[in-house]
């Protein structure tokens, strides 16, 4: 947008007398509400307060209504019924909501369902379940990573996003990976040994016991 | 969680016409990391008309201009701008910085200019307090428990720190934004932005924008051969938290003589703090540790420390003192 003489008159105000340096003539009051056209009312589309949509979760297609407030993890946990996420502190501040959406960590608890329409989301869900569980769950239940097991399904999500990405991860990574999960059982170091060797699992260089 | 009514607008012309629409009740929604906190903390100043911005197209962007800065649209998020090898490789004290904020999971969600622009991390506004800048006529954290995010650099009104990293690293690089108004664009250096404590539209706020203005771009222009730079911060967890005090330092060096200085200390203040009287004794000087302690006595001597966090000058000044070391050992 530039300056223009319309802009200007709409600053200075409807009825003022406006005196611009490029037209010469004294614009009378009148002129300038003729000039100056209202904006319409129609030009600007309807807010959206509620809608219904598909979710994309672990591969599969879910159709849920939701609000323009409603949190991902609602969606998910509440109108969906997939409980493995859980939800601790709703601040985006303990990270046991983590879900993937397009392979990135995000807080479920503090993203809009509205952000995740049509994107690849990945729950704890689509790691494993009881009969087959994903190489990062058995490492961790051997090395006792879950203790009371709230942020579980946070950090290993968030975990195994890390994995895909860089499969041989140092302490240092991993640390920085996880950053944004807090374990109140204080597991932190079973939780970065388990990453590690889940790694080193998942390269084919060792076997689970 | 405050109900809200949400519009995607196309244009940033569009969304300027819908802010102007609804007044200070309306507000963009961009990343939303700060902004859905408000709202479910029931802030009253929190806006309930959210003019989502992310289907505009042309706002997310990192490229490079012809004289060999960067332009950086505002709906950047901070996880890209940590792995852009174009940032790494011409400004990696700003890429230092990126990595430092918050966790992985928030870097995903948040913007380049949500960050400069958020809302101060004051535990009395985000409570639901009726503050200075929710509406009321005191600031609690003067008088309570200002022990980790409130100025040790005196005030005026609202005593809570400015908390963005990205303000305080993008000075020393002496960076400028453009933002659209509904008179057309203009463009602001970060020091203008970020003013910290200013009364606009009848709301206090760390920033000078309007409620119908639209930060959009980001312009670091090149950085001159001898630049070096260094980024340090202090949290109380080491991850995640926001800086008690951290340091963005940039001397331009002409054979290890320093031609020009920039020191900017981040959250002991309601804006990133430039403290000038340091920059001033840098100039001149031969770059090496010798100069620390001179450079000490001299800054933040005009420190206003409220009752419970003097400790901000002092984790300011070792910062000041190790970013020094930093440079002069490179």
């Amino acid at each position: 947008m530039e300056y223009s003489r319309r802009n200007f008159i709409k600053a200075a105000g409807v009825g003022a007398v406006a005196v611009t340096t490029t037209v010469s003539a004294v614009v009378s009051g009148a002129e300038v509400a003729a000039a100056a056209p209202k904006p319409s009312p129609l030009a600007i589309p309807d807010a959206m307060n509620r809608e219904t949509n598909t979710f994309n979760i672990n591969g599969k297609n879910y159709r849920a209504e939701y609000e323009a407030r409603t949190t991902l993890w609602e969606v998910i946990a509440v109108k969906l019924g997939l409980t493995g996420t859980n939800r601790s502190c709703n601040r985006a501040s303990c990270g046991a909501c983590s879900v993937l959406i397009d392979g990135r960590p995000f807080y479920s608890c503090h993203t809009l369902a509205m952000e995740a329409v049509g994107k690849k989301i990945f729950t704890v869900e689509g790691l494993g379940d009881e009969k087959n569980l994903h190489p990062l769950q058995r490492v961790a239940h051997l090395y006792s990573a879950a203790e009371c097991g709230f942020c579980t399904p946070g950090w290993e999500v968030t975990a195994k996003a890390l994995l895909d990405k860089n499969p041989n991860p140092t302490v240092e990574q991993v640390k920085a990976a996880l950053s944004g999960h807090i374990c109140r059982c204080a597991a932190y170091a079973a939780i970065v040994r388990t990453v590690i060797d889940t790694g080193k699992v998942l390269r084919g260089e060792a076997e689970i016991a | 969680m405050k109900p809200i009514s949400v519009y995607r607008p196309s244009s940033v012309e569009e969304a300027i016409q819908i802010l102007s629409l609804h007044g200070t009740q309306a507000g963009v929604y961009a990343g939303g990391t700060d902004l859905l906190i408000q709202l479910k903390n029931r802030i009253e100043a929190a806006p309930t008309f959210l003019v989502d911005i992310k289907k505009i197209d042309g706002l997310r962007y990192i490229k490079e201009d012809g004289q060999g800065g960067v332009q950086i649209g505002a709906l950047t998020k901070l996880a890209e701008l940590a792995e852009s090898d174009l940032l790494a490789k011409r400004y990696p004290m700003l890429v230092d910085a990126v990595q430092h904020i918050s966790s992985p999971e928030l870097r995903n969600a948040s913007t380049i200019g949500g960050d400069m622009l958020q809302q101060v991390w004051c535990q009395y506004l985000r409570g639901g307090y009726s503050c200075y800048r929710n509406g009321g006529y005191i600031c609690y954290g003067a008088i309570g428990d200002n022990s980790y995010y409130h100025s040790a650099m005196g005030g005026r009104l609202c005593y809570a720190v400015y908390p963005g990293d990205i303000a305080t690293a993008l000075i020393p690089h002496d960076a400028k934004v453009k933002v659209a108004t509904p008179f057309g664009m203009k463009e602001l250096t970060i020091e203008q932005l970020v003013p910290g404590d200013m009364m606009v539209d009848g709301r206090l706020q760390s920033h000078v924008l309007r409620f119908n203005e639209i930060l959009t771009e980001v312009t670091i222009p090149a950085p001159k051969a001898g630049f070096k730079a260094s980024f340090e911060k202090l949290r109380p967890r080491g991850v995640w938290d926001f800086a008690m005090a951290s340091l963005a330092m940039g001397l331009q060096l002409q054979a290890n003589t320093i031609e020009d200085a920039r020191v900017v200390f981040g959250g002991i203040a309601g804006k990133p703090w430039r403290e000038t009287a340091v920059e001033n004794f840098l100039k001149g000087k031969t770059l090496s540790t010798d100069l620390t302690r001179q450079a000490l006595a001299m800054a933040l001597t005009n420190a206003a420390p409220l009752k419970y966090n003097a400790t901000k000058i002092d984790m300011a000044k070792g910062l000041l003192a190790s970013g020094i070391a930093k440079l002069a050992a490179v």
